[in-house]
C-alpha cells in the first residue's frame, strides 16, 4: 500500500495512516526512499497514525539518515499523541524534525 | 483470565493488540498505560513473527494469555519459534542512534518484568510480563 503524496512548496508530503508496524513499515521506508530521490524535502504527515512500533520508529530513523546522508531534508509534521508518545518514550524526540 | 490463540502471522498482530486493549479497557485502566502495555505485547509478539518463526506456515501459532493477580497484570505469549533466552536480548545504546533493539528498549521500559519461563511446557517458547497495575 502507498500512502497519499503532495507537492506544496517543494516539499513531498507523505501523508502516513493507520498502523505502522512489522506488517507496512516497509511500504514506507520504499516510498520514503524513492521520495528522497526525486525531492529534497521529504515530510511525514502523522496525524492519523493510530499505532507506531519499533519497526515504523526504525523506518523513520533509516529515512532521516538517508536524507541527511544524501544532503536532503527529512522532517515528521503533525504526529500524533500516538507517534508522539512512542517517540518520547524511545527519547527520540529532539533527534527528529517536527513540525506541530 | 483470557487466552487468544492465533496464526503467527504480520497480518494478526494488530488482532493481538487489540484484544489485550479490550481486556484492559474491561478493567478500566488508562489510556496512556494501555497503549504503552499494547506497544509492549506489540513488539514481544512481532519478534516472535519476525525472529522465532521467520517464514509464514498456517501451524506456526502464537498463545496470548492475560490475567490478573491482585494488582498485577500478568501477560503470558507462548511461541514454538527459535529458543529464545533473556541474555540473548541486547542493550539499545542510546547515545549512538540506530535502527536496533528499539523492541526490546520498548518492552524493558513499560514492563516491571519479563523474562523466559524455564518451566516444561509444549511450548518451546513462554515469555511472562508483569506490571503493576490497579484495577477499578
Amino acid at each position: 500500500m502507498n500512502y497519499s503524496e503532495k507537492l506544496e512548496n517543494n516539499i513531498l508530503k507523505i501523508f502516513v495512516s493507520g498502523d505502522l508496524d512489522l506488517e507496512n513499515y516497509g511500504n514506507l521506508r520504499e516510498q520514503v526512499s524513492a521520495a528522497l530521490q526525486k525531492n529534497m524535502v521529504v515530510a511525514l504527515d502523522m496525524n492519523e497514525v493510530s499505532y507506531v512500533d519499533s519497526s515504523g520508529v526504525a523506518a523513520l530513523i533509516e529515512s532521516k539518515q538517508k536524507a541527511e546522508k544524501a544532503g536532503k531534508e527529512f522532517k515528521i509534521q503533525k504526529p500524533s499523541e500516538a507517534v508522539t508518545s512512542v517517540l518520547n518514550l524511545a527519547k527520540l524526540d529532539t533527534f527528529f524534525v517536527i513540525e506541530n | 483470565m483470557k487466552s487468544l490463540e492465533l496464526e503467527a502471522s504480520e497480518e494478526n498482530l494488530k488482532h493481538i493488540r487489540n484484544f489485550v486493549e479490550q481486556y484492559l479497557i474491561e478493567f478500566k485502566i488508562n489510556p496512556k498505560t494501555i497503549s504503552e502495555i499494547k506497544l509492549a505485547v506489540g513488539e514481544s509478539i512481532a519478534n516472535v513473527v519476525k525472529y522465532g518463526y521467520k517464514k509464514f506456515d498456517p501451524k506456526n501459532k502464537i498463545l496470548t494469555v492475560l490475567d490478573f493477580k491482585d494488582d498485577q497484570l500478568e501477560i503470558h505469549i507462548y511461541d514454538n519459534g527459535i529458543k529464545v533466552t533473556k541474555d540473548m536480548i541486547k542493550n539499545r545504546d542510546i547515545d549512538n542512534v540506530g535502527p536496533g533493539q528499539i523492541g526490546s528498549y520498548f518492552i524493558k521500559k513499560i514492563m516491571d518484568y519479563f523474562d523466559w519461563s524455564e518451566e516444561k511446557s509444549e511450548w518451546v517458547n513462554h515469555l511472562i510480563l508483569k506490571k503493576h497495575l490497579t484495577k477499578k
